[in-house]
């Protein structure tokens, strides 16, 4: 598959450890592609505060928003999906609301394992069903759903259930959905996992375990691992040449010490903190082209509190580039 | 009570926070920190990288207990008064003792045990490494064979489901919900569905219609076997919630100086507060630390003095201004965001930081480092 193919697959989901950035990226991916004259939809799995700060304003649950022309956000929740499908199924809302009310229906959903997971999944399938216009005009309102994956457990195994489902449903109409799902999230065509990952150690891990897992156990299609928050070299090579060069003249050294009230020495510490990070990253990035079976796509660190639209801007800019070779 | 007193008092503490924020290695340097005093301490860990099992001396972290090795200390410079131990979780072997532990007998347990519904619950599903894990620690504690166990919670988005998830498992094995879904059950079998309670009548055909009539026999025959080890299970959750909130108890909330995270730490605050349990201490980890105390205007001062004696280092003296001034303006901004935290707290709360290390810690010495942090 070719990189650029990404932006023309109907749902990509977006994977990873927690705290990694998958909320931000998520975001980037869409932005990019509504650029490229996509309809996009981000459907965010969990609530997370994190669309919050990017958005700067609450977003309601459940509600498809509209942030920009061709680009939405809409944030799942299990209840909610449940009883849409359940409307959906029985045909009278009436007698779907009594079947959710029913106080043994309601405490054994409560506690219910599996379910969450696949209303999840069945949301996302059905959101990617929807068509506008008729006749010739007809085509998904949607062209890209891009999938922020929950950070809990194993951030892909919300797209296990279905498969555990279509094993123990034997029969019914259930089953037969549930081989859809898990027809949509097996098609190469139609679905792409991407993996999110920092230079560190436990998140590389985990981007390895999930590229496999996706591959392996889930037979489906892993397109690229993003490389979040790489540290950038803090100097330009002259700059590094010129650094180099004080450090070695100690004459120069001692009178920096004379003129900064506790020694010059903060200075260079300064300057060892993030060359040491941006080394460390370097490293990692390696380990990662050796462990991951995917193309790697290296996106800069972002300071603290720099993740706001701007910065989601700046990072769709980067993954357009490195997706399709700077469009 | 501060973190050194926490270390040398207690005998459990419970690690929690978002994903990402570093629980893993502040629960492993919390258990040095006490080995190091000479308590015999386990921690018990989800998901350890490798490279943090492979310094601890082990090839990976199994389900059972392991010494750490007087080696992998001294190789690291460290000489512990107590012991080190580690171990992993792993859920469904915790279950399915937990099952052998409750069953009255062998063909109980292996219906339990063979039944594809409980397999499920047991394994990928939601809340059942929260379950485990309290579980586990329930075992190891009345087990008495540690000083202190310290346990890092399972990875989630929100710290608030390691507390939620037990609850949420034992009502989901209520007996009133085992009468509900096997009364139907038992009566099908012999009579077709006949029901005398319409509204369970109809909310039963409705899950047979979507899920299949196979499906809804074997919850039921998982729930019909259940429903005599449900009392015993009960029990012992009970105990387990007894145990998080026992005054030997402490919760360590992990987080980062960054918003989102923060913000998930205040829900997890005030959730602790409201059911009772008790707060140990708040860990903020990886804040940015300035190498200096001059501030941001100081230093560019400094640095135009410096260049006047120093034209020829020019670049060199303004790039490394430039990057002090970042590292002035991180930190600055750090201690704002904790100092605004810690006041919107209702209750006074105990706090240390971690400083933003340069780099990855996944080694003996770098635990070791981190405990002195922990520790001041």
């Amino acid at each position: 598959m070719s990189l650029e193919a990404i932006f023309d697959k109907r749902i990509v989901f977006m994977t990873g450890k927690g705290g990694v950035g998958k909320t931000t990226l998520s975001m980037a991916l869409a932005w990019a592609a509504q650029e490229r004259g996509k309809n996009v939809i981000l459907m965010e799995v969990d609530k997370s505060p994190n669309l919050r700060y990017i958005l700067g304003k609450d977003i309601p649950v459940y509600k498809e928003t509209r942030i920009a022309p061709r680009l939405a956000v809409f944030t799942l929740e299990p209840f909610k999906a449940l009883e849409e499908y359940a409307a959906l199924q029985i045909k009278v809302a009436a007698a779907a609301k009594l079947f959710l009310n029913n106080r043994f229906v309601s405490y054994f959903m409560q506690a219910a394992p599996g379910w969450r997971e696949l209303v999840t999944v069945g949301k996302i399938w059905h959101t990617h069903q929807r068509t506008v216009g008729r006749g010739k005009n007809k085509r998904p309102e949607y062209d890209m759903i891009v999938v922020d994956a929950p950070a809990t457990g194993h951030g892909l195994s919300f797209l296990r259930v279905p498969a555990i489902f279509a094993d123990i449903l034997k029969f019914g109409r259930m089953q037969s959905q549930t081989k859809d799902l898990l027809d949509m999230l097996r098609d190469p065509e139609r679905t792409v996992v991407n993996v999110v990952s920092l230079p560190e150690e436990m998140p590389l891990n985990e981007a390895v375990t999930l590229a496999d897992m996706a591959k392996s156990t889930m037979g489906m299609q892993v397109g690229v691992t993003f490389m979040n928050g790489v540290h950038p070299e803090p100097f330009l090579p002259d700059e590094k040449a010129a650094c180099d060069n004080l450090l070695s003249d100690e004459a120069a050294r001692n009178t920096l010490d004379q003129i900064w009230p506790c020694s010059g020495k903060a200075l260079f510490d300064a300057a060892a903190d993030r060359q040491a990070r941006a080394q460390s990253c370097r490293q990692y990035l390696e380990l990662a082209a050796k462990r991951l079976p995917t193309p790697i796509v290296e996106l800069p660190y972002e300071y603290p509190g720099r993740v706001d639209m701007d910065g989601v801007k700046r990072l769709a800019n980067l993954i357009s580039q490195a997706l399709c070779g700077g469009v | 009570m501060a973190l050194a007193d926490l270390l040398k008092e207690k005998s459990i503490l419970v690690v929690c926070g978002s994903g990402g924020v570093g629980k893993t290695t502040i629960s492993a340097s919390l258990a040095l920190a006490a080995a190091m005093e000479g308590r015999k301490v386990l921690v018990c860990t989800i998901d350890p990288a490798k490279r943090l099992a492979d310094s601890l001396g082990l090839k990976e972290l199994g389900n059972k207990e392991t010494r750490i090795p007087d080696l992998v200390f001294a190789q690291a410079g460290l000489a512990p008064k107590g012991e080190l131990w580690g171990m992993m979780l792993d859920s469904k072997t915790t279950f399915d003792e937990l099952i052998c532990r409750i069953a009255p007998d062998e063909v109980v347990r292996n219906r339990v045990l063979n039944n594809p519904f409980y397999q499920n619950i047991t394994t990928a599903l939601a809340g059942s490494q929260e379950f485990s894990a309290t579980e586990k620690l329930f075992e190891l504690a009345c087990r008495n064979e540690y000083d202190l166990i310290v346990l890092d919670t399972p990875p989630t988005r929100h710290a608030l489901d390691f507390l939620d998830a037990p609850n949420r498992l034992t009502s989901f094995l209520d007996a009133k919900v085992i009468a509900w879904f096997v009364g139907p059950y038992l009566k099908a079998s012999k009579l077709g569905f006949k029901f005398l309670n319409s509204g369970a009548s109809m909310a039963f055909r409705v899950l047979e219609k979507v899920t299949g009539y196979q499906t809804l026999a074997d919850i039921a025959d998982f729930f019909l076997v259940f429903e005599g080890l449900y009392d015993g299970f009960a029990a012992r959750a009970a105990k387990v919630r007894q145990l998080m909130s026992d005054p030997a108890t402490a919760f360590v909330l992990v987080t980062s100086p960054q918003s989102p995270s923060l913000l998930e730490a205040s829900f997890f605050l005030d959730r602790l507060i409201c059911e009772k349990m008790p707060l140990g201490e708040v860990i903020f980890n990886r804040v940015y630390t300035s190498p200096t105390n001059l501030g941001s205007d100081e230093v560019k001062a400094l640095g135009r003095q410096s260049v006047e004696k120093l034209p020829g280092h020019k670049t060199a003296i303004d790039a490394l201004c430039a990057n002090l001034r970042l590292a002035i303006l991180l930190a600055e901004a750090d201690k704002r965001s904790i100092r605004h935290f810690l006041e919107q707290s209702s209750r006074p709360l105990e706090s240390v930081r971690v400083p933003f290390m340069r780099t990855d810690i996944h080694d003996m010495a770098g635990l070791h480092t981190v405990c002195r942090y922990l520790a001041e």
